[in-house]
């Protein structure tokens, strides 16, 4: 399998049942669509029902995809319409929802205590601050981080307008540089 | 710092804050999902197996002993039918039919057990015809009735009185029929088909006749006896034991004499009395005055 193919060739690779195309993507886009349901829903067995809900539903709906939208738009509107619809079964409302934090800060490259200490302390002020943003923001934040998405197909999944999602995403940024104390 | 600056240090320690992923279970479960990992099949299994079975099973209901028996076994309704060639005594009379006797485990089960078990059968099958013959007869009667009450009013009529003694006699030959010999048999009840059809064909024409003048009466009688002949057939279809009744009416006359003059050559004068007065009441059109007369000679040549 080409490694270098694009999502999207991937995506129709897989719907003519090619599965090692789909191998391929999975392993391309396991994380980061796991850690935004994560994020967005902050509890780790809904967040993996709703990861494999997400795929089963991209098996299924395979034949339907078109090229019209990018591989990430379309797959990244699925997973929020499956949030916002775990939102509406559950009776809960996006305002309740608090961020997921995690304690387990990895320290793989830091070597000395003090950086070790730094950057502990920065990682911690990060999640204070992304308790602070708006859900809106902090989706545009993660969708931006995580998937590395242009503002157009953000503004796609979200269903807003590129301005929308660009202010958003310049607000979140502010806001967290104020919480962090960068100048 | 410019913002991109920013963003970049931001996006940085985001990027090393959280690298969590998903459990191997769901990755196990989603490939498997992609690939499809299902158990080939060969598809013409399904088919093959299908008939297999359905000819296993055929061959098993064909050897089973359950089978063979309710197709040996006599179907309740032999105690209700008609012998006419046996005469009407014996219609009362439920033919005993032999029952497969089950094997005691001892000697003097052996002797008793069978047969109580096939008297206390025969005593639950007697109740239930009993009863069921009772209700019906009750329902028979009641139709008959109505149906004789009908039937004075047409009796008036010269032109159809031919007509009308057939199924005057065939109605009553019905109901006496129905209230000791054809308790059972629903092809001469009073709400068969046949007689429905003929009541009503009978009604309608005496009703047109009585409603428009005399000279006109022939004309409708003869349509009427043209309905009657169509009726008459249409119950020879649906109810011929009727008319094959009237037909060997002399034979079952002479059935019936030969009966007595047993009994009498018997001396059961009793029973001859009986069986007599039995088929007068049954059959009061008939001519019985002779039996009636050999009756009594018999009793006064009696000792």
């Amino acid at each position: 399998m080409d490694f270098q193919l694009t999502d999207e060739q991937l995506m129709l690779n897989y719907a003519a049942n090619d599965e090692q195309a789909f191998d391929v993507l999975y392993q391309r886009h396991k994380g980061p669509v796991y850690r935004y349901l994560l994020k967005s829903c902050n509890q780790s067995t809904i967040a993996q029902d709703l990861f494999q809900e997400l795929w089963i539903k991209l098996i299924n709906n395979k034949e339907k995809y078109c090229t019209e939208y990018a591989f990430t738009t379309w797959f990244y509107t699925m997973a929020r319409n499956l949030l916002i619809d775990w939102y509406r079964k559950s009776g809960k409302q996006i305002k309740d929802h608090q961020p997921y934090i995690n304690d387990e800060i990895p320290d793989n490259n830091l070597k000395e205590p003090e950086s070790v200490f730094e950057k502990r302390a920065m990682l911690h002020q990060l999640q204070q601050a992304l308790e602070v943003i708006t859900f809106e923001q902090r989706e545009v934040f993660i969708l931006r981080q995580e998937s590395n998405m242009p503002f157009n197909d953000i503004a796609k999944v979200m269903s807003c307008t590129t301005e929308a999602a660009k202010s958003r995403y310049r607000y979140a940024i502010e806001k967290i540089k104020n919480a962090l104390g960068v100048q | 710092m410019t913002d991109n600056q920013d963003e970049k240090i931001i996006s940085n320690l985001y990027q090393d804050m959280d690298k969590t992923m998903p459990p191997k279970e769901s990755d196990v479960f989603i490939l498997n999902a992609a690939h499809k990992k299902t158990p080939y099949r060969f598809a013409w299994l399904y088919p093959t197996s299908a008939a297999a079975t359905l000819l296993l099973t055929f061959v098993l209901m064909l050897d089973s002993p359950e089978y063979t028996d309710q197709q040996m076994k006599p179907s309740p309704d032999i105690y209700l039918k008609v012998d006419n060639e046996h005469g009407l005594e014996e219609l009362n009379e439920p033919m005993v039919t032999e029952q497969p006797v089950k094997p005691a485990k001892s000697p003097a089960a052996a002797i008793t057990a069978p047969v109580t078990e096939n008297k206390k059968n025969q005593q639950a099958m007697d109740k239930a015809i009993l009863s069921e013959v009772q209700s019906e007869q009750k329902e028979i009667v009641e139709a008959s009735d109505d149906l004789d009450h009908r039937n004075d009013s047409f009796m008036e009529t010269e032109e159809i009185s031919k007509y009308s003694e057939i199924t005057v006699t065939g109605h009553r030959m019905k109901r006496e029929k129905t209230l000791t010999e054809f308790e059972s048999d629903n092809n001469l009840s009073a709400t068969h088909p046949g007689s429905d059809h003929i009541r009503n064909t009978h009604i309608d024409a005496l009703d047109q006749a009585a409603k428009k003048p005399k000279q006109k009466n022939k004309n409708i009688l003869k349509k009427s006896s043209v309905h009657m002949k169509r009726a008459l057939k249409i119950q020879n279809h649906w109810a011929p034991d009727v008319f094959a009744f009237k037909e060997t009416k002399e034979a079952f006359y002479k059935k019936a004499t030969i009966k007595i003059q047993k009994l009498l050559k018997n001396k059961q004068y009793w029973e001859a009395e009986r069986y007599l007065s039995q088929l007068r009441t049954q059959y009061p059109l008939q001519d019985w005055r002779q039996l009636q007369k050999k009756l009594i000679q018999a009793r006064h040549e009696q000792p």
